[in-house]
């Protein structure tokens, strides 16, 4: 069989996927800048935008261990409102904020370590069991939100600070960077994204692997609460909703692909994250209404599965 | 033998993107000649049958049938026309019946009153089936239930009974056990009475010269000579395939069998699934050990239960240290490599680059302190992309876009990147062309004189021959005889045992 030999064409094509995400973020920014009268690029409005990125970005990173394997997860939001409820009730017995930050990651990775085991080992659809783990959250947090609302004690505003995110930001970053582009875990991860069959038969423990996927995850998303819980100050039923589509919006305006493999790359998440928020925050400043910006994020988000599906031959989708 | 000129392919170009897959080829195919096609990996003989099969339409040139224009627009207008081809990775649809695989696109010769009667649709299957020999395939069964030997021989049922006046078979014979191609080789010679014309691509030479009555070789897309059968001389067919002389021995020229006494490998009793049934084998230290036999002998699963990947029912495998072989990766780490027959599948990640599919087994080994620099994965690529030659652009292009031999050549690197020590190898020169597949043997010779093992799994008795040190023939899950190195040793020989 003659194999399509793709000289140049293949170089610059690579050179563009890698640039696109970063167009895309100057692009959105002259946009939104432009047509918004000056009101994207306000301190104001700068720090609204870092404070929603933070908490989306830890996940995203944790999110591309799981993504690059050929795994998918629709659970963040409501895991992360479980951590937060968690953690919320623990640091109201008076708990220092060791304590509750610990809380905060265990209350999360509970749900992956389920979500892990049910998925990976007894080989239940990712897609489902994440679809099901975040139904049970959103039935606890509706149950136990419904009639009292909970709030943080005043002492842990103090960690609604910028410079604390950013470091945190920053901090999870490179070691999930460091993990993923330099460790065995990641490389593995995403050999199994490209074809279970070969990692197994290169030595790569696949379900083992896969599982530590989800343990990072689950760690991610915990940290992740930890600073949605000191910025929102209280838990209600809503808490996180919606959040589990930022996650995946992030990671495929970052150009990864969802069907995972050896193109996953963890700078992705954080370029796509700042664009799924940067796209919400500059449509507000449009005056688009909350409601309507949903739409036009599944709209987009459609699109560019679409358009990557195109350009990729292994489909962005399995 | 001049006859009368069917189909005419004058100055056929094919491109894809930036590469030229075929440039200005023109061959005229009469009406009952068998043509074989040959060439190496990326000369173009599938193109050129995907082409005049419908598969593609040419970028340039023209096709004349019976000296009308002809430009089929798709594989079934090739076959309106008369042309049907058996491709080399088209397969059957799984999840439905034989015979609906048989007459897929051609239900209504069956419908009655509204319905397809079945019944008359299974004995026509039946009947289609017996011309050509198949008689242990019931059409009524699903078509997983059976080989993938046994599903392409339906495919050639389904080719055939559109009677076609050019058949074309592409590669085909690769999936085949011996039985196979003599009911491959007894479809042609049939066609041939008929006054039919065949187009027969294929890696294997020797079958070609057996079979055609003329052939055709390519090279880099372009064409480069025609000969007729009393002109078929293997070396100088060889040599215009590759485009240079072929020196030195293909195979290895010493018939010394001897080896240390030392075992590094000890299977016994070995047990898996209803396949192999109670194998025990010993591999010693710088041996090659050939394994042979029909495809579906259980070869190729005791190939896998020996590199732990799949589970036994019974017996063992243990090394000489006495430790047991239980899964893949502890299989790895005392320094055993497996090459799988099914490369592209099973040995290699297609959409990962050549160093992430080089450094796979030995990311362990790479880590520092657990993290591993970009700089000594490249080091580490670099080094088997020059030991083994490995043409490329860059070690971080796809793996996806090399050739075959050259695929198989990454495979090996990442072996010989972790050091192994005993090899299983199966169907290690499958589907790869001349020059690669030499410099293979060459380096199986090496690897065993620097005291490397080697089990060689393989459905080609004259590389089992001409390689191995000891040659075990199984048959139905059990070996049947052992035969020790020898000039004597003939494929005949073999033959009688394997079936």
């Amino acid at each position: 069989m003659e194999k399509i030999k793709q000289t140049s064409m293949v170089g610059i094509t690579d050179a563009l996927r890698k640039i696109i995400p970063f167009l895309g973020i100057v692009l959105m920014v002259v946009f939104f800048q432009v047509l918004g009268d000056g009101k994207l690029l306000t301190r104001g409005n700068l720090n609204s935008i870092l404070n929603q990125t933070v908490y989306v970005a830890i996940m995203a990173f944790g999110a591309v261990f799981v993504y690059s394997h050929g795994g998918m997860d629709l659970s963040y939001g409501g895991v992360i409102g479980f951590s937060v409820l968690i953690s919320i009730l623990v640091a109201n017995t008076g708990a220092p904020v060791v304590v509750v930050f610990i809380s905060n990651i265990i209350a999360a990775l509970v749900w992956f370590l389920l979500n892990g085991v049910v998925s990976v080992y007894l080989k239940v659809s990712p897609f489902i069991t994440s679809l099901c783990i975040m139904y049970m959250c959103r039935g606890i947090l509706n149950t136990v939100c419904a009639s009292q609302k909970y709030s943080i004690p005043v002492y842990l505003y103090n960690y609604d600070n910028q410079v604390f995110k950013l470091c945190m930001l920053l901090g999870v970053y490179v070691i999930c960077y460091l993990l993923f582009e330099r460790t065995r875990i990641g490389k593995e991860n995403k050999a199994i994204g490209g074809s279970p069959v070969a990692a197994q038969q290169a030595g790569v423990n696949v379900n083992w692997t896969r599982m530590v996927a989800y343990i990072i995850s689950g760690v991610t998303v915990g940290i992740a609460g930890f600073i949605l819980m000191v910025r929102a100050g209280s838990v209600s039923t809503s808490t996180g909703q919606g959040l589990e589509m930022n996650v995946i919006t992030a990671l495929v305006l970052g150009g990864v692909p969802l069907s995972g493999g050896s193109r996953v790359k963890m700078v992705g998440a954080l370029v796509g994250s700042f664009s799924v928020i940067l796209l919400r925050n500059g449509l507000i400043v449009l005056g688009v209404n909350e409601r309507v910006i949903e739409g036009i994020q599944g709209l987009v988000l459609l699109l560019l599965v679409f358009l990557t599906y195109v350009k990729n031959q292994d489909g962005i989708l399995k | 033998m001049s006859s009368k000129v069917v189909l005419k392919v004058t100055n056929i170009s094919k491109d894809f993107g930036l590469t030229h897959a075929l440039k200005n080829v023109s061959v005229d195919i009469g009406q009952g000649e068998i043509i074989g096609l040959i060439g190496e990996n990326g000369s173009g003989k599938s193109t050129l049958s995907s082409i005049i099969s419908g598969v593609y339409p040419a970028s340039k040139g023209t096709m004349e049938l019976d000296g009308e224009p002809y430009r089929p627009a798709n594989p079934m207008d090739a076959q309106n026309h008369g042309i049907s081809m058996i491709a080399q990775e088209m397969g059957t649809l799984p999840g439905i019946r034989v015979a609906d695989n048989i007459f897929l696109g051609k239900e209504q010769l069956f419908v009655q009153k509204g319905v397809v009667n079945r019944k008359k649709m299974y004995a026509e299957a039946k009947s289609a089936m017996g011309k050509i020999g198949i008689e242990n395939i019931n059409p009524e069964d699903p078509i997983t239930k059976y080989s993938l030997e046994e599903r392409k021989l339906i495919e050639v049922v389904r080719a055939l009974y559109s009677d076609p006046r050019i058949f074309i078979v592409d590669e085909t014979t690769t999936a085949l056990s011996q039985k196979g191609r003599d009911i491959i080789y007894q479809v042609i010679r049939k066609l041939k009475e008929e006054n039919k014309t065949v187009l027969f691509i294929s890696h294997d030479l020797e079958e070609l010269m057996e079979v055609c009555s003329k052939l055709i070789v390519l090279r880099d897309g372009v064409f480069i000579a025609e000969l007729q059968k009393e002109e078929f001389l293997e070396d100088r067919i060889k040599e215009l395939m590759v485009g240079r002389k072929l020196t030195g021995d293909y195979y290895r020229s010493d018939y010394d069998g001897s080896c240390d006494e030392e075992v590094v490998l000890k299977g016994e009793d070995i047990y898996v699934g209803d396949s192999v049934k109670g194998v025990s084998l010993e591999l010693h230290k710088g041996e090659i050990l050939g394994i042979g036999g029909l495809t579906d002998c259980g070869m190729h699963e005791l190939g896998k239960a020996l590199f732990g990947n799949i589970r036994l029912l019974y017996g063992q495998v243990t090394l000489k240290d006495g430790e047991k072989i239980t899964s893949e990766k502890q299989a790895i780490k005392h320094r055993l490599g497996y090459v799988s027959k099914n490369r592209d599948q099973e040995a290699l990640i297609l959409s990962a680059s050549i160093l992430d599919n080089i450094v796979l087994p030995s990311l362990s080994k790479l880590s520092r302190g657990g993290l591993i620099s970009r700089k000594s994965e490249k080091e580490f690529t670099n080094h088997q992309v020059e030991r083994l030659s490995i043409k490329c652009r860059e070690i971080t292009q796809d793996v996806r876009d090399l050739s075959g031999g050259n695929k198989q050549k990454v495979v090996f690197g990442k072996w010989l990147g972790n050091e192994s020590e005993i090899f299983i190898l199966d169907c290690p020169t499958r589907g790869i062309d001349i020059g690669v597949k030499a410099f293979m043997y060459q380096l199986m010779y090496q690897l065993k004189k620097e005291g490397k093992s080697m089990i060689m799994i393989s459905e080609e008795l004259p590389e089992l021959i001409g390689m191995s040190d000891r040659i075990l023939i199984m048959k139905d899950g059990k070996i049947q005889k052992s035969f020790e190195r020898s000039e004597s040793l003939n494929e005949a020989v073999l033959i009688q045992e394997m079936v």
